[in-house]
């Protein structure tokens, strides 16, 4: 790139040819006053209060669109850009309404402060402010558009960013505004409330509905989200001890200025009033309220009754996937050290079970072949079985983004039409549960492809060769016959990803949970692992520290097994659960009561009162994100900080807190110097982190890590029923119903189900059945309906819709509670579907 | 025919070419004679646009209506060498012998008033257009004669 050297106010400045002058002025230090540009976005040039002046020309230019050039001699502040700038700002003063003093964007608008710069007080033009009233009634974005100065911020956003396309400009001159399709409300667009918009608005145009205090907090933490497994940086905002709102915005962050709705407005739960306050003792009439010493010693009693007259190895230690990597390593510690157990596993291990399966013959698999970043900048996407505009909001972009863009191409093999469809260059849809047929003629054509041989590496032969002839031979009519996807469409896919120099297959739950899903995986490491680094796979983990689980040995699928035996045959005596529901989240849930009532002593720490903690023997309260310290691992397998931001609401304690004084009252003390202590350990544990210093993690580090099974392993699984595609043939329950996520709730729901704002946008649950199903069964859209399956049965409301194939029903769960109709983790069971009788 | 027959062979024709948005409006504004705002989404689809960039250009060039309009299309010069030579009461008279104010269109959708800034033909002032036909040295006589012509 060619070096151009010119001068900024005669300090002579460097940049590269193609840079903007505010740029280069920018990263010289020298500021320019702006509101439409910023550096995420492509400038525009919309405000035009970045004047400054070419002196060689004699002319004013706006410096955020206008590319430097040798020579150029600038001047940012003289006389006439000051002039210019000040009959501007003055001009959108005049159209502006005088609400300075009120106006929730406070301290925060960018118009103000410029304002103030340049002297602007009275402005003497005739005003015409526009007043047009706010309209909204979503929860969490309010709009003001006499407030708006028409910078494009927020259009920009969202199509650049998130890639939504809710808004653009509408009509023009003093009509125009930024507005949805037919100028309605937010909630009737394709707005998904990520906020993004809220961030960058310079004004107070666009603001968070119920937010506490107007302008800026005074103090702020910079730290995790907790939610997905994105693992977004966010500032949490801190007024008086509590949390007053959620930004974006660190530098070399993975979500940059973006987030999504949970983690922008789902910080409730920390102040809700349900939280528990004080730990909990079950008394004759119900759980008592007690002090700490006595739940800690009760606790301890409780385990050390159970060790004594059983043996260690009948405890069992259950974590949830938002631990963070401290507490799993200290419950490891705890369980292996202090109790003497093997039985200490992380409950997301049985909701991957298709992808832990795989670890088994793939020496650490366990971290994805690239970061979220990198996923963008892949020539070829493949996303298969994964909804991540659902489930993970960030990923969802970057594959957005580089569809939109053009820079990928992107195939999606899903049998609902997800909204990625809409982007997708080839949609497969293959009949439920064929996955398998799918990717195994998928791969088969790949093959067969020259430019996909040609591109893998060179010295692997013998493992190409093994892959080639180990490929189960999928015929063009088993394909069609099987899967219902024309072969043509199949064959332009694997064309499409065979012409790409990199490719990247993202999959998710519906691969990850499907029967015949570890194939899946299997075939894709296998191929993989032959491509070097021309592909790389991408599992979507959904809750935030599910890879820390992995890393750290709490989700080793043997011991996931076993452990869960061992609770179902009641040889586990106690049981001490962190930070999940089972009683409300398992699958089976018969089962589960079964299992928790044959348990002697049971142990919950919980944020909440949970279905699991309210039969407890002791509870302890536990302190949220938002409280503690501690690292977690996104998906990418970056490991990142959280840090506390308020103090432990109540009397409640951080689990990995309550862990070190469980510890020391069964006698068998930890003995670490500090938090830091604890963090360093925990990183030497784990292979996987064995590189990172402690003080590596407060900026975010990428773990180490074999990406991807070696070659070596690179040989595909024996499918003996290649083709068999779900069994569909019983009568009695004739349709296949589909579970899937929704972008404002997640998991159980245990955070975003206290968290009111969230709860709004989840509305009544709906089953969604197609209009030809529906004409048979008699049902219209709304009519109350009954799915019954071999497990359960669920009263639901009926929603006609066509993004499903006929045959199947799909339920966008809300929360995992709903599973009470299938028989166990997974997403598809066979059901009857009924219209009740009014 | 149906709406949608009609306007599939215009998507076909620009399906995937983004840039072709301003000619495929334009035709799909001759076939329906306005741009139905059920027609935007799918347009927004065959383009890879956003439904809401279609609106915006929609919205932004007076060329295009989301409202049925007239059979014959009235637009007044509102220039200034129309102004000079009489333009305002050519509006005037126009809007008394249509019935209608600048903007609208005759319940029977015969008619629709509407003005421009400039025809560019200033040397005929003052002048008016009628769909495509340029109509200049306008006096009202000249006016009642033209708009016989373009009744039922």
């Amino acid at each position: 790139m060619e070096e151009i050297i010119f001068s900024i106010n005669g300090q002579t400045v460097k940049g590269k040819s193609g840079d903007t002058i505010i740029t280069v002025a920018q990263a010289h230090g020298i500021t320019i006053p702006t509101l439409c540009h910023d550096p995420c976005l492509e400038s525009v040039g919309a405000c035009r209060v970045c004047v400054v002046e070419d002196e060689k020309r004699g002319n004013l230019v706006a410096s955020c669109v206008t590319p430097i050039a040798p020579g150029m001699r600038i001047q940012t502040d003289s006389p006439k850009v000051l002039d210019a700038r000040t009959v501007i700002v003055k001009l959108m003063l005049a159209a502006h309404p005088d609400s300075c003093i009120v106006c929730e964007k406070g301290n925060r608008c960018k118009l103000r402060q410029i304002a103030a710069d340049l002297g602007i007080g009275l402005v003497d033009y005739y005003p015409m402010p526009c007043f047009t009233g706010t309209q909204e009634v979503n929860s969490f974005i309010l709009r003001d558009m006499s407030k708006c100065i028409l910078c494009a911020k927020c259009i920009r956003a969202d199509h650049e960013l998130v890639v939504e396309g809710a808004i653009d400009y509408m009509d023009r001159g003093f009509e125009a505004r930024p507005a949805t399709l037919t100028d309605g409300p937010l909630e009737g667009s394709e707005c998904t409330f990520c906020g993004t918009c809220v961030e960058l608005c310079p004004t107070g145009a666009l603001f968070e509905r119920y937010r506490p205090i107007r302008g800026s907090t005074s103090k702020r933490v910079a730290t995790t989200c907790s939610f997905c497994g994105c693992g977004c940086s966010l500032w949490l905002e801190v007024s008086n001890d509590h949390i007053a709102g959620v930004r974006p915005g660190i530098a070399g962050s993975v979500n940059g200025m973006t987030l999504c709705a949970k983690g922008h407005y789902g910080y409730e739960y920390i102040d809700h009033p349900d939280r528990l306050q004080k730990p909990f003792i079950k008394g004759d009439e119900g759980l008592l309220e007690t002090t700490w010493e006595e739940a800690l010693q009760a606790a301890a009693a409780g385990l050390k009754n159970i060790q004594e007259k059983y043996g260690g190895d009948r405890i069992a230690l259950l974590l949830g996937p938002h631990c963070t990597n401290e507490e799993a390593f200290l419950a490891k510690r705890f369980a292996e050290h202090v109790v003497k157990t093997d039985h200490v596993l992380s409950c997301a291990s049985l909701y991957t079970t298709n992808l832990t399966g795989a670890k088994k013959d793939a020496g650490g698999f366990f971290t994805p072949g690239c970061t979220i970043e990198e996923l963008e900048k892949t020539d070829a996407l493949l996303v298969i079985g994964a909804n991540p505009t659902e489930t993970a909001p960030v990923v969802g972009y970057a594959v957005k983004r580089a569809a939109r863009a053009g820079t990928s191409s992107l195939i999606v093999i899903d049998p609902v039409e997800i909204k990625l469809c809409g982007h997708a260059d080839i949609w497969l849809r293959p009949a439920l549960g064929t996955d398998r047929a799918l990717v195994a003629g998928f791969l088969n054509l790949l093959f067969e492809n020259g430019q996909f041989l040609q591109s893998l590496s060179g010295d692997d032969q013998k493992h190409i060769d093994a892959i080639q002839n180990s490929t189960p031979r999928v015929t063009r009519d088993a394909i069609e016959r099987t899967t219902g996807v024309p072969f043509e469409r199949l064959q332009q896919a694997a064309d499409l990803f065979a012409a790409a120099r990199t490719r990247a297959v993202v999959f998710g739950n519906g691969i990850m949970l499907q029967p015949g899903g570890g194939d899946v995986i299997g075939m894709l490491r296998s191929v993989s692992a032959v491509s070097g680094a021309s592909m790389s796979l991408f599992p979507l983990l959904k809750q935030s520290n599910t890879l820390g689980m992995l890393h750290l040995g709490l989700m080793d699928d043997d011991k996931a097994v076993s452990t869960i035996d061992e609770i179902d045959n009641g040889r586990i005596k106690a049981l001490w659960i962190i930070g999940d529901d089972p009683a409300e989240i398992l699958p089976g849930l018969q089962a589960v009561e079964n299992a928790l009532e044959s348990l002697e002593f049971l142990l919950v720490s919980h944020s909440f009162l949970s279905k699991t903690a309210a039969r407890a023997d002791v509870v302890f309260p536990a302190a949220t994100f938002a409280e503690k310290n501690g690292t977690v691992t996104n998906m990418e397998g970056r490991l990142q900080p959280i840090r506390r931001a308020v103090s432990c609401r109540g009397e409640s304690r951080p689990d990995g807190t309550v862990l070190c004084q469980m510890a020391k009252l069964l006698g068998a003390p930890f003995m670490f110097a500090d938090d830091r202590d604890i963090t360093r350990q925990m990183l030497e544990s784990a292979a996987p982190y064995a590189h990172i210093d402690p003080g590596d993690v407060e900026n975010g580090v990428l773990c180490s890590g074999p990406l991807k099974g070696s070659a070596a392993d690179a040989v595909f699984p024996v499918i003996r029923e290649p083709v068999a595609a779900m069994d569909t043939g019983d009568t009695a329950y004739p349709y296949t119903l589909m579970v899937g996520s929704i972008l404002f709730q997640l998991g159980s729901g245990y955070l975003t189900r206290h968290c009111p704002r969230l709860c709004t946008m989840t509305g009544e649950h709906c089953i969604e059945i197609h209009p030809i199903d529906a004409d048979r069964q008699g049902i219209a859209d709304g009519d109350r309906v009954t799915v019954t399956s071999p497990d359960g049965q669920k009263e639901l409301a009926a929603r006609l819709s066509e993004r499903i194939q006929p045959g199947t029903l799909f339920l966008p769960l809300p929360f995992l509670l709903d599973t009470s109709l299938l028989p166990q983790p997974g997403k598809v069971c066979r059901v009857t579907i009924e219209r009740n009788t009014p | 025919m149906k709406d949608d027959e009609k306007l599939a062979p215009i998507l076909k024709k620009y399906a995937g070419q983004n840039w072709s948005l301003i000619p495929l409006l334009q035709e799909v504004q001759d076939t329906f004679g306005y741009v139905p705002p059920e027609t935007i989404t799918p347009i927004a689809r065959a383009l890879r646009l956003f439904p809401s960039q279609v609106q915006g250009v929609i919205t932004f060039y007076a060329q295009f209506s989301l409202e049925p309009r007239g059979k014959y299309v009235v637009r007044v010069c509102k220039g200034t060498a129309c102004h000079v030579r009489g333009g305002r009461s050519i509006l005037r008279i126009l809007k008394k012998e249509l019935v209608l104010e600048e903007g609208q269109t005759t319940e029977d959708y015969h008619f629709t008033l509407e003005t421009v800034a400039c025809l560019g033909a200033c040397f005929l002032a003052p002048t008016m257009m009628i769909n495509k036909t340029y109509f200049g040295k306008l006096s009202p006589p000249k006016i009642t004669s033209i708009l016989k012509q373009y009744e039922k």
